[in-house]
């Protein structure tokens, strides 16, 4: 029994408070930085080994696959030269600049040919005499903004160009 | 590896393009001497009316019709300075290559000095009778004729120009991927039609390309807007013959492709 005493004693044994704390501030000043330098390439060399694992990996899936994204842009054959809707829609466009052009053709043949002030005039006789003998009974030779009274409203409210506009004003 | 997997989104950007070329173009290139300035014969007929009225005296005949008269050629010069505005705006945002950038600065110098004529015409209009009113609109009618619309037409077929370069761009993208696709399909098996369509598309390629220079060629030396024209649409022209063939060797080359 006396031993059983005896041991329960030690529990009660505790170091000296100043050797507690010297000892406590030797670890805490001890340098660490050796040990964290070390773990850090340990880190850094198994996040590599851990890529060039996956990425192996990734590649012989691939080969395994018998493909890979990147096949489609070094092909010898792309996709976009046999693509139909492709082709069309390019086509398409440059069918709606030709329509553009012919737009202007007209334009700049008629005006281009005469490039005078004769020629505006003229077209514009015809256009104002053409409407007046469909619409109303004035003589189909006499421009109706010179004729006098127009009898048609829809004649008289259409907007004039300018060209129109200044012959009209001219005289 | 199914193809159909990437042909969604390609597409969509090419309609896109379409769209965005055909809704500029549309919109974009004014017809500058067809615009519409709000005035009708009826605005006009007030003259005849005022000319015509009875209960008018003489002084009040005159003091009238000037009046109207100013007032709709006021009118229709503002309305043709407002289209050389639009006009200069349009070609102001036409994105050119960087050796066509002075052309296109000199074309938008013309086009002030349009600018400037109408409003010294506008100042004229403010100290002259019936008779000087009717002889600015000759004037300026005939101005009109022989600088401004030549001028304006100008000013269009370069933007019409600006807008083709989109496409001769494009379509080189495709020359160089088909030429490709059709060397290394020769060097296995040669075919004679996949060759010859080859050949007729690099040809009218080269043709539109050599076109298209030309038109450019035209802008610089200052050669009529009919002259222009004619070579821009002969570059499309060739550049659609290039489509065609380039359907053809599309074609073949999908017979020869393992299905």
């Amino acid at each position: 029994m006396k031993l059983f005493d005896t041991l329960k004693q030690f529990k009660k044994i505790e170091p000296d408070a100043d050797f507690t704390r010297r000892s406590r501030t030797e670890i805490l000043l001890s340098p660490q930085a050796t040990r964290r330098t070390v773990g850090s390439v340990f880190t850094f060399l198994h996040i590599i080994e851990t890529g060039t694992a996956v990425a192996l990996a990734g590649f012989f899936i691939f080969i395994l696959a018998g493909s890979f994204p990147g096949t489609k842009s070094i092909s010898p054959v792309q996709y976009s030269v046999i693509d139909p809707q492709g082709l069309h829609a390019e086509a398409q466009a440059i069918d709606m600049q030709i329509q553009l052009a012919d737009i202007q053709y007209p334009q700049s043949t008629s005006t281009g040919s005469t490039g005078s002030t004769v020629s505006a005039p003229a077209t514009l006789k015809n256009a104002f005499t053409i409407a007046p003998a469909e619409e109303t009974t004035s003589s189909a030779s006499t421009p109706v903004g010179v004729a006098g009274e127009p009898t048609s409203t829809a004649t008289t409210t259409a907007p004039l160009s300018v060209d129109q506009a200044l012959q009209q004003l001219s005289h | 590896m199914s193809y159909k997997k990437i042909t969604g989104r390609p597409a969509f950007l090419i309609l896109a393009s379409i769209g965005a070329i055909f809704t500029f173009g549309m919109i974009h290139i004014p017809a500058a001497h067809a615009a519409d300035c709000g005035i009708t014969l009826g605005d006009v007929a007030q003259i005849t009316a005022i000319q015509k009225d009875p209960t008018l005296s003489s002084d009040e005949e005159v003091t009238q019709e000037l009046a109207v008269r100013k007032a709709l050629v006021g009118r229709t010069i503002s309305c043709a300075q407002q289209e050389v505005q639009t006009l200069q705006a349009t070609l102001s945002s036409s994105t050119v290559p960087a050796d066509v950038q002075p052309l296109q600065s000199q074309l938008s110098g013309n086009l002030s000095d349009a600018g400037n004529y109408y409003a010294l015409e506008m100042t004229k209009l403010n100290s002259v009778g019936i008779s000087g009113s009717e002889a600015i609109a000759q004037e300026v009618l005939a101005w009109r004729a022989s600088t401004f619309i030549p001028l304006s037409e100008s000013v269009k077929n370069f933007i019409l120009w600006s807008q083709n370069q989109n496409l001769f761009v494009t379509a080189q993208t495709r020359m160089v991927a088909t030429q490709r696709a059709v060397s290394f399909l020769e060097s296995n098996s040669p075919d004679a039609d996949l060759q010859t369509a080859f050949d007729t598309a690099q040809s009218s390629f080269d043709d539109a390309e050599s076109q298209n220079a030309q038109a450019k060629e035209a802008f610089a030396q200052g050669l009529s807007p009919k002259q222009s024209l004619a070579l821009i649409r002969q570059s499309l022209g060739s550049l659609s013959t290039t489509y065609q063939n380039f359907f053809t060797v599309s074609t073949i080359i999908k017979s020869l492709l393992p299905q």
